[in-house]
């Protein structure tokens, strides 16, 4: 069967994209490696989740989907995807958006115009998106509106131009939250309540948050987390239009010429290989599985990969770099209300001295006690005996930490490539990821340690700890950068639009399409950007 | 897996590594199950290293305090413990002693500060005793 549009996975951009297109009457197949998982399969396993995958995790994929990673010293070691040099994302309908703490940032004008702002630190590749804010804010607002978001609307329209208020009031302070908001009082700092893609009232059909504290990483037990999952790929499938296909891995892309693809090759559960035709392919499959199936789709006309004719395919991969600062309060300060986090800063973003961009700063989500035990115990507390069982009993209870995502200065070295060794179950080579941070995204952190140093201070703990990062390749589950948009060919691999440079009709929806990625959670600007993607699709008669 | 004065050794280890106190500890917690059942599945690759290790452990008791492991009083266990910790070891180790220990150690938190279906934190001992509740 031939399809108006087929989109190659389910998570935050596919799922966004499907249902755009489905409702406007194209017939879409929307094909998906995981499957439907539910709050009903979720095990709740401290040790096997997204937060921690200490020895698995609560979706896939499995270990025949290994990759490689190459340490900045030239070592390279096989990755399964609890590992976390894997750079994992969630495999299952909806992907990471089912089990995310569901933070709802917009970036802000600045983001998109980094090399104007900032210039282009040797060694990076920091560009302007080929779009703006204007671009993007009424896709904003539609996602805001139509997965959920629940935040503080006056503090967010001072900084971000918006047209109309959230759907839903913020979560309330949290014990620690009320702390740290008197704290930034006290400094002369702005901090408010983040948004979350989480009901904080009955929201379409679906309960308000149960405060359970346990988002990151899992399902959610009332459904009341704003994901693809239970928003927008319901409404597609809910149209008759969309067929939603899961377990059903795609190999490659297929091409009727060198400017038009034609569909894709893929595998299903089990071990049967299926083609699919339609006249427009989106690949939604996140940063470091897109640039893949685009190199493992190579043509003798397109020899390392659709789209890869300026070798830029694959390059500028970024995520999130984290300053951590803990403190220990002297009395407790743990509430146990979830989702935890309730109070944040995007002071720090940017206009910072001496310093490229920022970081926005927030408590964290309730965090769990093996976390904390391996994470956040200071270096010189004894991992054994009566010391360490002391230490966890008083400093659990008391401890705020301070800590986010710092925009990320990108380097065309931190790259996806093929392995030519390393294969997955099906045969196909699987990625390479190699490189590190550029040396402003450690400076950057390390300037953003100091703030959240202070706001603790402030917040009169006894005693913090906690390094800034220095890390080496940077992407996890905010992983950008690898097909990046831009209005010249030779420096981008799709336009604008989301299309792939020369092709006709092959796009991506997904955050590879981040020239930067914001000092924000960029999952917003992902369904946004998708929505925006898929709106363009529509308009030009597909 | 383990014979009967390794499993001992163990045992007293896990003990040491998380005491009993007006808290119960490891042992009470469920820990030396949580172990024996990880050290059956996702820990499997560890066995080795645990079986040298708790060999190693009642050499060390043998030479410093002629008895076994199992059989020391809490304070010279605990001073054994923090003598190899710090490699400073007078046996054979057939393993890093120091970063062997550090792994066991780990271990045992896993056990006791996980999800209590996995064994290690009966009744929820540890979230009781740190003021953590999943409210789920």
């Amino acid at each position: 069967m031939t399809y108006d549009v087929l989109i190659v996975g389910a998570g935050a951009g596919g799922g966004v994209a499907a249902a755009v297109l489905a409702e406007s009457g194209a017939k879409v197949l929307l094909l998906e490696r995981g499957t439907h998982f539910t709050y009903a399969d979720e095990q709740s396993d401290h040790l096997r989740n997204h937060r921690l995958s200490q020895y698995g995790q609560n979706t896939g994929p499995d270990s025949g989907h290994p990759r490689v990673l190459v340490n900045p010293d030239g070592s390279e070691h096989v990755q399964l995807p609890h590992h976390g040099g894997y750079h994992n994302n969630a495999m299952a309908v909806g992907s990471s958006t089912m089990l995310y703490g569901g933070q709802a940032w917009r970036f802000m004008p600045d983001d998109f115009r980094m090399q104007t702002r900032y210039g282009r630190p040797a060694g990076s590749s920091l560009a302007d998106w080929p779009i703006t804010y204007a671009d993007l804010a009424p896709y904003y607002e539609r996602i805001e509106r139509e997965l959920g978001v629940a935040g503080d609307s006056a503090q967010s329209a001072e900084r971000w131009p918006r047209a109309n208020a959230y759907p839903m009031p913020p979560v309330p302070l949290t014990l620690r939250g009320r702390i740290l908001a008197d704290a930034a009082q006290r400094l002369g700092w702005h901090a408010f309540t983040p948004p979350l893609l989480i009901n904080t009232l009955p929201y379409q059909n679906r309960r308000a948050c149960a405060k359970c504290g346990l988002c990151v990483g899992f399902a959610c037990p009332v459904d009341a987390k704003n994901g693809t999952h239970n928003t927008m790929i319901p409404r597609a499938v809910a149209t008759g239009n969309c067929t939603l296909i899961t377990e059903a891995f795609v190999l490659r892309v297929l091409m009727a010429d060198a400017h038009t693809a034609s569909g894709v090759e893929y595998v299903t559960a089990d071990g049967t290989h299926h083609v699919a035709h339609a006249a427009t392919v989106i690949i939604s499959a996140s940063a470091i599985e897109t640039p893949r199936l685009l190199m493992n789709s190579a043509t003798s006309t397109s020899p390392t990969g659709l789209g890869n004719h300026s070798d830029q395919l694959g390059r500028h991969l970024q995520g999130h770099v984290y300053p951590r600062s803990i403190g220990l309060m002297k009395d407790p300060v743990y509430d146990g209300d979830g989702p935890g986090v309730s109070i944040g800063t995007v002071d720090f973003n940017h206009a910072n001295p001496n310093v490229i961009g920022g970081g926005m700063l927030a408590d964290e989500f309730i965090t769990l006690p093996i976390v904390f035990w391996k994470r956040f115990m200071p270096p010189e507390v004894p991992r054994w005996g009566k010391a360490a069982k002391d230490f966890m009993r008083y400093a659990y209870p008391r401890f705020i930490d301070i800590t986010g995502p710092v925009q990320e200065i990108p380097t065309p070295d931190a790259r996806v490539t093929l392995d030519t060794s390393v294969r997955d179950r099906y045969g196909v080579p699987v990625a390479r990821l190699s490189g590190k941070v550029h040396p402003e995204s450690v400076r950057t952190a390390a300037y953003m340690h100091t703030k959240a140093r202070e706001w603790l201070e402030a917040a009169g703990v006894e005693r913090q700890w906690g390094n800034p990062p220095n890390p080496g390749l940077s992407a996890g589950q905010h992983q950008a950068g690898t097909c990046r948009m831009g209005d010249d060919p030779a420096s981008s691999v799709t336009d604008r639009n989301g299309k792939i440079h020369g092709i006709t009709n092959l796009y991506v929806a997904d955050g590879s399409l981040h020239v930067t990625n914001g000092g924000f959670n960029p999952v917003l600007t992902i369904l946004a950007n998708a929505y925006r993607i898929a709106d363009g699709i529509v308009a030009r008669g597909r | 897996m383990f014979d009967a004065t390794q499993l001992a050794t163990l045992r007293t280890l896990i003990e040491r590594f998380i005491p009993t106190d007006d808290v119960p500890g490891g042992i009470a917690a469920g820990v030396d199950t949580y172990l024996i059942g990880f050290l059956q599945a996702d820990g499997a690759g560890f066995v080795l290293r645990y079986s040298q290790t708790l060999t190693a452990l009642d050499a060390e008791a043998q030479l410093r305090h002629g008895m076994v492991f199992s059989a020391l009083s809490a304070v010279d266990a605990d001073g054994l413990i923090t003598a190899v910790w710090n490699n400073q070891t007078s046996a054979v180790w057939l393993c890093d002693a120091a970063s062997t220990l550090a792994l066991i150690a780990e271990h045992c938190a896993e056990g006791f500060y996980t999800d209590p279906r996995h064994g290690g934190n009966a009744r929820g001992t540890s979230w009781h005793s740190i003021g953590f509740e999943e409210r789920r």
